[in-house]
């Protein structure tokens, strides 16, 4: 993905993807151990317990790991739009960023102060509007994208 | 002296800087597609322009100097052409003899021509700002029921955003407050339609 996006979140799914996998056959174990235990005994009953606890998590982790891609589906995405923008037309007001990816200041936002930190682009004032130019860094970035 | 020796000495000079102008010309009207009008009447766009056709000139007369029997106008097509097509070219004005300090300085006409237009649409650019500035602040005086009207007309004669995702910006629009719709949507118009396409919509809205 080189800069257009980080490495770092698809990290951070995979651990997830990794932890909601440990808890789903930990409760299917729990299962088995529970239909083995003597019926009704406390033990069976724990084990049932912690069965629907796991399968509960392991079904947070994964609509985790959804919503998480979802987002960093949408995050790249934005990047991309807007480095094609800024390549294409030039400096961009940012409300007019905004419009061209059809997103709310609020979303594209922090976008901006992600790729700025990482030098992709740089925002300078003109008049009291915020104004985002495309840096060598992001250009580089465009070709090799 | 007369006229018509006036007219052959200077007529094929006058013919390369007219193609090297044009060719110019071209480049600022792609660069700038939707604020052509005001991108031209930049000073930058002039000095691009012009250099472009005081470098082709020269060259003109190097070519004119080698074939002084050939048909100068001719010449002045294929010295027209040809330099813009290899200022554009990426050919090594210095080749270093060892390849390991190669980078450092060898230049190509492209790089120095291609720096020479960065230049030019940063300053083109720079200069556009202002004027976007003014008529998104006008635009936000203007009725946001008027704005939105004039989007969603815009996003179904346009093939840029298909009409539903418009409309779903359209809605999470609508939970904002008056001026920052109003923003958004003057925004819209002008990243979409352009500079002349925004101030004209709202000439007609003001009326």
């Amino acid at each position: 993905m080189g800069v257009i996006g980080s490495g770092e979140p698809k990290r951070i799914a995979d651990t997830v993807r990794l932890l909601a996998d440990v808890a789903r056959e930990l409760s299917r174990i729990s299962g088995i151990l529970a239909s083995r235990a003597e019926e009704n005994s406390p033990e069976a009953e724990k084990l049932k317990a912690s069965q629907e606890a796991l399968a509960n998590l392991a079904r947070q982790l994964e609509e985790e790991t959804r919503d998480k891609e979802t987002a960093d589906r949408e995050t790249t995405r934005l990047r991309q739009v807007i480095l094609e923008n800024l390549h294409r037309r030039g400096p961009a007001l940012f409300p007019e960023l905004a419009a061209a990816t059809l997103s709310l200041p609020d979303e594209i936002r922090p976008v901006l102060q992600e790729m700025k930190q990482e030098g992709l682009v740089e925002i300078k004032t003109l008049r009291g509007w915020d104004v985002v130019f495309l840096t060598a860094r992001g250009r580089d970035a465009i070709r090799s994208a | 002296m007369t006229a018509s020796d006036v007219v052959n000495a200077l007529g094929p000079y006058l013919l390369v800087a007219v193609l090297a102008g044009l060719w110019a010309l071209t480049e600022v009207v792609q660069a700038f597609p939707s604020d052509v009008r005001r991108a031209l009447r930049s000073g930058w766009s002039g000095l691009l322009i012009a250099i472009n056709g005081a470098l082709a000139l020269p060259i003109f007369a190097l070519v004119w100097f080698a074939f002084p029997a050939a048909n100068p106008y001719l010449l002045a097509l294929a010295a027209g052409l040809g330099w813009q097509a290899l200022l554009r070219t990426r050919i090594n004005l210095l080749q270093p003899l060892n390849p390991e300090i190669g980078e450092a300085v060898s230049l190509s006409l492209a790089d120095l021509y291609g720096r020479l237009q960065r230049f030019c649409w940063e300053q083109i650019n720079q200069s556009l700002l202002p004027g976007r500035i003014r008529l998104l602040e006008q635009a936000t005086r203007l009725p946001v029921e008027e704005l939105e009207h004039q989007v969603s007309l815009f996003a179904r004669a346009s093939a840029l955003h298909p009409p539903d995702q418009v409309e779903a910006y359209l809605e999470k629009l609508r939970s904002r407050e008056e001026r920052e719709r109003a923003l958004a949507l003057a925004a819209y118009l002008l990243t979409q339609g352009g500079y002349d396409f925004l101030q004209e919509r709202l000439k007609a809205m003001e009326k």
